[in-house]
């Protein structure tokens, strides 16, 4: 590599270290000291794996596979459909697909509470037909919803991406070899489309399990989610070590579900998943 | 004769209103190996897809064994195709591959291994099974695509530019490869490309195409010494293509010449090409020469020298093991055998009256064409291929001319005829039998019917014909 080009990395180096490096060592520091006194320790790391806390990751990690499990129900049939369609009409249903995204994440969920609220538009078009008013903001099925709303782009995007690069001959090559529409898309799309459903796998199911302003506002904060846990230690009980011990936690997990799904990689090139 | 496997009738496709197969007709035998040649765009690989199911005729009609198998889907044909980027399957190793279609099947495991293990063999990879296709080189994963497609046992093997990826060595190769797989598992193979080189060298029959048409039907010596015309000629081997005439049988005259040769005259016209190829074409004495030039340049070729010799009318290609100079003036022989003739590219010209924008008369009847009367002039003519022309019965109230037949010769699976229309003479081409004294009724659609002003015209549109690219 030239040393120009190094030259022209130099400011993402810099960002590196600044803003990803410098703070998880800040916070491995902070995880591994006590509150009390200046003695290093692993009492934050083994707090955590009390049954309470336990709990709490159980739920994160509940509804972040539901999120994940619908996203990719909805989602793979979708960047399938695009996939297929002529040019024109895919960039049009590609746009809308991503649409949502062009407004702010807060804006965006925010809204979700004015139209699931009691006297939101769904309870108000309910009523006007005799039913109701039924609950539905401050349920679990709320922030089902604002996840979903919020992290399907995630999901479609990649998949597509993947589907759209698989060459048409090794489908005519099937179809050609005896193998029904059916059968070409179970035994040659769908394993040469992993790297993609990976990747939106990781891309929802990342964000969902560490999620707090979604149910912060949708479920009104009444179920604790390791999200908000980590939030609560930070902000509310001044606990800095015990929630960096949370994050780290957190983060371990994380690497440690993508490299499992990654096992399930069957396109046969490494090359383009994660890690 | 073999039986008839595959029967290709009228097809025609179109992709958005352009046609790019026209009405082609050609029957393939079983255990035969055809070769579709032609430059790319001349419709080879779209017949190819046609019989494979890929794509679905304009019109026309594919038949398998005699039965119609034009809405049959891919996976429904017993053909099974080679294609040209291999598109093996990237996730699947070696075995799993060729054992595709045979699990598709729901084969026992058994059987599968056998299978795959004897086509392995034939396709000389024994012990690759477990291999990444992505491992492999080029000349190993075209093994791998022919094994994937025989293993499916199909009655036509179709190989879309199979060698087209690989380098001049290796398709050497594969190219004895492919002949001794095809007579191990005696399977019909139908081949496309558009190295004339390797259509000679493989096949029993070569199709000759171009612009979605077929120029000729033939065996690699008969297209090769019997071109039908100066672009077959050109195509398949360098050559010498002279205008000539022939007035009478077994001589043609060229060059201000009289030339023996071995063909009899066209009954219906003089005006012939003649073609010699270069390596026919031997140095002798001045004395005994039949022509003679001076040598303008001279390249090694390894085997032989090549030559471009200056006979004052025109540039002549020799080859010979005997090394010349440029400026060396040499004598030009060549034996009566090694005179090809051929016709000249056969065309009714027919003088004709505009009447009106897009309306042409001629031999007393009006027809539709694509053409504007440009200022005063409404003289013009006409030009029809012979093969243009539609064919009705005598009887049918829709044709607008009558002709009779005057002869008929069949020749590349189609007849050609001389007929009259009144006292005037005309060419045409049928696909059913035509005799001496049959009347037919006769048409001819509005874009076949092409207008000039002049002569000249036509030489000009001749030599754009022949500057074409034949390379993709």
């Amino acid at each position: 590599m030239s040393k120009k080009v190094k030259a022209l990395a130099l400011p993402y180096g810099l960002w590196m270290i600044a803003f990803t490096l410098a703070p998880m060592a800040l916070m491995a520091i902070y995880a591994m000291r006590s509150s009390q006194g200046q003695a290093w320790t692993f009492k934050n790391f083994a707090n955590f794996f009390s049954p309470l806390y336990m709990k709490v990751l159980w739920e994160s990690v509940y509804i972040a596979i539901i999120t994940t499990a619908i996203s990719l129900a909805i989602g793979y049939p979708a960047a399938y459909f695009i996939s297929v369609l002529p040019r024109k009409q895919r960039d049009i249903f590609l746009v809308l697909s991503i649409l949502p995204m062009w407004m702010n994440f807060l804006l965006r969920t925010y809204s979700w509470m004015n139209i699931l609220g009691r006297n939101g538009l769904i309870n108000k078009m309910l009523s006007a037909i005799g039913i109701g008013p039924v609950s539905i903001l401050y349920t679990r099925g709320a922030v089902y919803l604002g996840m979903l709303y919020n992290f399907l782009p995630f999901m479609i995007y990649p998949i597509y991406a993947v589907l759209i690069k698989i060459s048409p001959s090794y489908l005519e090559a099937a179809k050609d070899l005896g193998a029904s529409s059916w059968s070409a898309f179970w035994k040659i799309t769908m394993p040469l489309s992993m790297p993609g459903v990976i990747t939106g796998i990781s891309m929802v199911f990342m964000p969902a399990v560490s999620t707090f302003v979604i149910p912060e506002l949708l479920e009104g904060g009444h179920t604790m989610y390791i999200g908000n846990l980590i939030q609560h230690q930070f902000l509310q009980k001044g606990d800095w070590n015990f929630g960096s011990a949370i994050s780290m936690i957190l983060m371990a997990f994380v690497l440690l579900s993508m490299m499992v799904l990654n096992k399930f990689d069957t396109s046969g090139s490494k090359e383009d998943a994660l890690w | 004769m073999s039986n008839t496997i595959i029967e290709v009738r009228d097809l025609s496709k179109e992709f958005d209103g352009e046609v790019v197969v026209n009405y082609i007709n050609f029957n393939v035998a079983e255990g035969e190996f055809v070769t579709l040649l032609g430059p790319s765009g001349c419709g080879k690989t779209t017949i190819l897809r046609m019989i494979a199911g890929f794509e679905t005729p304009t019109s026309g009609d594919i038949y398998l064994y005699g039965k119609k198998i034009n809405d049959a889907a891919p996976n429904e044909r017993p053909v099974n195709t080679v294609f040209q980027n291999y598109a093996l399957f990237p996730h699947m190793n070696v075995f799993n591959n060729i054992a595709f279609s045979l699990a598709i099947k729901k084969l026992p495991k058994k059987q599968i291994e056998e299978k795959v293990n004897y086509y392995l063999d034939v396709v000389n990879l024994s012990g690759y099974g477990s291999r990444d296709v992505s491992s492999l080189s080029g000349g190993q994963q075209q093994r791998v695509a022919i094994a994937r497609a025989l293993a499916n046992e199909p009655k036509v093997l179709l190989l879309d530019e199979p060698l087209s990826a690989l380098d001049l060595k290796l398709r050497k190769e594969m190219q004895q490869e492919l002949k001794r797989i095809q007579k191990e598992v005696q399977i019909t193979f139908i081949y496309v490309t558009h190295d004339q080189e390797e259509a000679l060298s493989l096949s029993d029959k070569i199709i000759v195409m171009r612009k979605g048409e077929i120029l000729q039907i033939g065996s690699p010596i008969d297209i090769y010494d019997e071109p039908i015309n100066s672009y077959v000629a050109d195509f398949i081997g360098e050559s010498n293509i002279i205008d000539a005439v022939m007035h009478k049988n077994y001589e043609v005259e060229f060059l201000g010449k009289k030339f023996k040769c071995v063909d009899k005259k066209f009954p219906e016209t003089t005006s012939v090409k003649v073609v010699i190829r270069p390596e026919d074409i031997e140095f002798s004495s001045l004395e005994n020469a039949q022509l003679t030039g001076t040598i303008i340049s001279s390249t090694f070729k390894g085997v032989h020298y090549e030559y471009k010799a200056d006979i004052g009318e025109m540039e002549f290609l020799v080859q010979s093991t005997v090394e010349k100079s440029p400026g060396d003036i040499v004598g030009l022989s060549f034996v009566p055998n090694a005179i090809h003739i051929m016709r000249a590219e056969q065309r009714n010209i027919i003088s004709s009256k505009m009447k009106q924008d897009n309306v042409v008369s001629f031999l007393g009847a009006d027809f539709e064409c694509e053409h504007e009367i440009a200022g005063q002039s409404q003289d013009v003519l006409a030009v029809i291929k012979p093969a243009d022309w539609i064919i009705l019965d005598k009887a049918d109230k829709s044709a607008k001319l009558e002709a009779v037949i005057q002869y008929s010769s069949y020749h590349s699976e189609r007849y050609e005829c001389v007929a009259k229309i009144g006292d005037f003479t005309i060419l045409l081409e049928s696909i059913t039998a035509l005799k001496p004294g049959d009347r037919v009724g006769l048409d001819v659609d509005s874009d076949d019917i092409m207008i000039i002003l002049d002569e000249e015209d036509l030489i000009e549109m001749d030599q754009e014909m022949d500057e074409e690219e034949w390379e993709d």
